[in-house]
């Protein structure tokens, strides 16, 4: 496996280039692909994608 | 987003950001539909009612962690994963701020973020492909922060077995 493999979900974009990421700017950005989420009527699919499942084992330090 | 983040950044006690909004406080972005907030389990009972009076309500809860939507399909859900008093105390020692507008939080430090992805995997391995890719690309974005022998043993500590050998692959 290589990074190249690890594929985005098919509901993402790629997202801003590294270096270039300021947590405002992130957000804006997925404000951005929200809005385009929401428009499609892909974001009740992507709720529901089972790769969402939490996490219910304590995590300890 | 703005709203959601000023609504969080008001609790009176510390929480910290994790998930894919941390990654962006260690220079990677990707995409994500929901908001992961870590807190102390005594800030639980607190937090749910802060949620609630900000126009969320719960969508499940378990021991470790509960969900969170808004009516709105604009607002982001929030995820929240709660921690021994011991554990937050640690994570917060080592947090770093993310900042937007006025409204600063906190996201946790990388060796332990790349903690909590390797116990998330462990514990959900359907989230392999997801987490090993933000493990992968937070180590790309920070060259040289996280020595080998601490990723093997982050690793040996809270990821699944061969995790380490799967990532030095992926990130050699």
């Amino acid at each position: 496996m290589n990074l190249d493999d690890l594929k985005f979900p098919d509901w993402e974009v790629p997202p801003p280039r590294r270096g270039q990421i300021s947590w405002e700017g992130y957000l804006a950005w997925l404000e951005e692909n929200r809005r385009e989420l929401i428009a499609s009527g892909k974001l009740k699919e992507i709720l529901a994608d089972p790769r969402r499942c939490p996490v219910d084992a304590p995590f300890e330090l | 987003m703005q709203a959601l983040f000023e609504l969080l950044a008001r609790f009176p006690q510390p929480l910290l950001i994790i998930g894919g909004h941390a990654l962006a406080a260690h220079g990677v972005a990707r995409q994500t539909v929901d908001v992961d907030c870590l807190v102390a389990m005594q800030s639980r009972e607190g937090l749910d009612t802060h949620l609630r009076q900000g126009g969320f309500q719960s969508a499940g809860e378990s021991e470790n962690f509960a969900r969170y939507t808004h009516p709105s399909d604009f607002i982001s859900d929030i995820d929240l994963l709660f921690v021994n008093a011991a554990t937050f105390e640690k994570l917060q020692a080592g947090s770093l701020p993310l900042e937007k507008a006025g409204v600063t939080l906190r996201a946790p430090a990388l060796s332990h973020l790349i903690a909590l992805k390797l116990h998330a995997i462990r514990n959900a391995p359907s989230r392999e492909v997801g987490d090993l890719g933000d493990i992968a690309r937070l180590l790309q974005a920070n060259p040289g922060a996280i020595a080998p022998e601490e990723l093997a043993a982050l690793c040996e500590q809270f990821g699944p077995p061969g995790i380490f050998s799967r990532l030095e692959i992926t990130h050699p």
